[in-house]
């Protein structure tokens, strides 16, 4: 058979795109409407964003035990903020002896465990919190959460949640030093890992990183991409062509302050490019509360980039995004993937464990049972091996 | 044009607005070149709606990253750039919208010539239809090379990719678009 570009060849001058001079004398005049119109929407993004900051100052004073609920600017919410009591959990907002301050978020609760003139010990019990960390020589701040220690290395914002078997980490601004289990790791700004919560008589363990959001996996990968696909700026400074590094986008400034819904509103009027920027705009998503949208920038990164190991996380996150709208075969099909993808080593494990899940869920026993098998013949001392065999109707050994 | 890049934009200071560059040399510039970054999207779109917006965007973009041009015959390879990116803005665009019921990936058939006959015709309408369901970079490298008609280098240089990667790209497409034509 013909290959078909052969084919289009010979009728690619059938393709005449109608522009005449007239279409440019026309264009031309509408270049400042244009640009007016290009100027509203960029300003209509900045009212948006600036409706969402106040917003959620508003949120904040009324979490303040001042008990004030107008919507004061930030810095008199600081200096309005009470200085927190050793050994008192509270689910209310407080500030340490150097100025950092500490907001639980809702049904969550923190304890000043520790107070001292040279450091705080602040310890998150439950739920989530956000710790904005003035910069003190001579003068630490120590937060924990299960066996997991974070501790700010110069001015720096990070939100910590713990749920019954993580904590997850999330660096706003600056740079966080994390200790657990006698490992140590640094995470600067934008970085969000998780750390499973184990014993402390277990030993100590590796860090690892929880498969649950998609946008960790652009750091697991972050050592096998450099030499794949995409050029970088100076490989293309190789080039005839200059590339201009395109100026960050209003919905990404949002995302990276954690304005999810302010960002997924910014997202509506933008086109996520990269890799990255398609990761990011699919947690946007997921984090505004519409996870459906996630799927098409899920799902172009499993397809443009199906080598690369974010790839796969990409998919094993659409999976959990089937899975939890009720679309248990189209979730199955989606963890199956992944295992069949090059780069999935950081999923394939779980991804199989899920799919036996969907398989369960959406009525399938037979294949529930075929994958659970496989499962315990992968990985007999798998961590999910117990949920496994509950799914796949398989009776512990 | 200086090899150091564009002396009237220089000259106006480090605060120049896009609105101050003189207009003759933004007109120049758009006159000369609008009908060729015209065909670019046309070609890589297939589509006529908002090619007229998008045409005005490459050349609002192109005149904010001006400077960046070392050599001035690179403007047609960097407008080039410019058009090709925001073809793939536009196509993601279109595909979000699409997946969430706001829009329709629905083909125009206005690019085709009057004078092509029915096979032609059908063919053209077919592959275009076809393209909707691949990849934007996969779809731009392909229309690039076998509809637009440039070279694997200026198509490399287009789509800011390496040339592994867009002989790749063509090649996936190809073998996607053969494929999905033997089923229609």
């Amino acid at each position: 058979m013909t290959d078909l570009h052969e084919k289009f060849a010979e009728i690619r001058d059938d393709i005449k795109p109608e522009w005449d001079d007239d279409d440019t004398e026309r264009a031309l005049a509408n270049v400042p409407k244009r640009r007016a119109q290009r100027r509203r929407r960029k300003q209509i993004g900045g009212a948006l964003a600036l409706i969402a900051v106040v917003g959620v100052a508003g949120l904040v004073a009324i979490n303040t035990p001042t008990g004030s609920i107008s919507a004061p600017n930030q810095i008199d919410m600081v200096a309005e903020l009470p200085t927190g009591v050793v050994g008192q959990p509270t689910s209310s907002a407080f500030a340490l002896r150097d100025g950092s301050n500490v907001a639980p978020g809702p049904n969550s609760t923190v304890t000043l465990v520790e107070s001292t003139q040279g450091a705080d010990r602040v310890e998150l019990e439950d739920g989530a919190a956000t710790f904005t960390i003035s910069a003190a020589p001579n003068r630490r701040v120590y937060v924990l959460a299960g066996k997991v220690q974070f501790e700010a290395e110069r001015t720096t914002t990070f939100e910590v949640r713990k749920s019954s078997d993580y904590v997850e980490v999330f660096v706003v601004n600056g740079s966080v030093l994390v200790t657990t289990q006698g490992e140590q790791v640094t995470l600067e700004k934008g970085a969000r890992k998780q750390f499973p919560l184990e014993d402390s008589d277990v030993g100590a363990v590796p860090i690892v990183f929880a498969p649950d959001s998609v946008a960790e996996a652009v750091e697991v990968a972050e050592a096998e991409i450099d030499a794949k696909t995409e050029p970088t700026p100076a490989a293309a400074a190789d080039r005839d062509i200059d590339i201009e590094r395109p100026a960050q986008d209003e919905w990404e400034r949002l995302a990276q302050e954690r304005e999810w819904k302010a960002a997924a509103r910014a997202l509506d009027d933008a086109e996520p490019d990269t890799i990255e920027q398609l990761l990011l705009a699919a947690d946007v998503r997921r984090y505004a509360g519409q996870p459906i949208k996630a799927l098409p920038y899920l799902q172009e990164v499993a397809a443009e980039h199906r080598g690369d190991s974010r790839a796969a996380m990409a998919q094993f996150q659409k999976g959990r995004i089937l899975m939890n709208a009720g679309q248990h075969a189209d979730a199955a099909a989606a963890f199956a993937s992944v295992r069949k993808m090059p780069a999935n080593g950081a999923v394939a494990e779980d991804a199989l464990s899920r799919e036996v899940e969907a398989w369960f869920r959406s009525g399938d026993r037979d294949k529930a049972r075929n994958r659970a098998e496989s499962y315990l013949e992968a990985y007999p001392d798998g961590y999910r091996a117990k949920v496994v065999r509950r799914y796949g109707g398989i009776t512990s050994p | 044009m200086p090899a150091s890049g564009h002396s009237y934009l220089r000259d106006l200071g480090s605060d120049v607005e896009e609105s101050d560059v003189s207009p003759m040399d933004f007109e120049s510039v758009f006159r000369r070149y609008a009908s060729y970054v015209s065909t670019i999207l046309f070609r890589t779109l297939g589509d006529r709606s908002d090619v007229e917006d998008l045409v005005q965007d490459v050349f609002i973009d192109a005149f904010k990253g001006i400077d960046n041009l070392e050599e001035p015959e690179a403007l047609k390879g960097w407008l080039a750039v410019i058009a090709v990116r925001r073809a793939r803005r536009h196509i993601r665009k279109k595909k979000v919208k699409s997946f969430i019921g706001l829009d329709d990936l629905a083909v125009a058939p206005e690019l085709i010539e009057t004078g092509a006959s029915p096979e032609h015709e059908a063919l053209i309408q077919q592959v275009y239809e076809n393209l909707q369901r691949l990849s934007a970079n996969d779809r731009l490298a392909w229309t690039l090379r076998h509809v637009h008609g440039m070279t694997l280098k200026e198509v490399s240089a287009a789509c800011e990719c390496s040339m592994s990667t867009t002989k790749r790209r063509v090649a996936r497409a190809e073998e996607k678009l053969q494929k999905a034509m033997e089923h229609d």
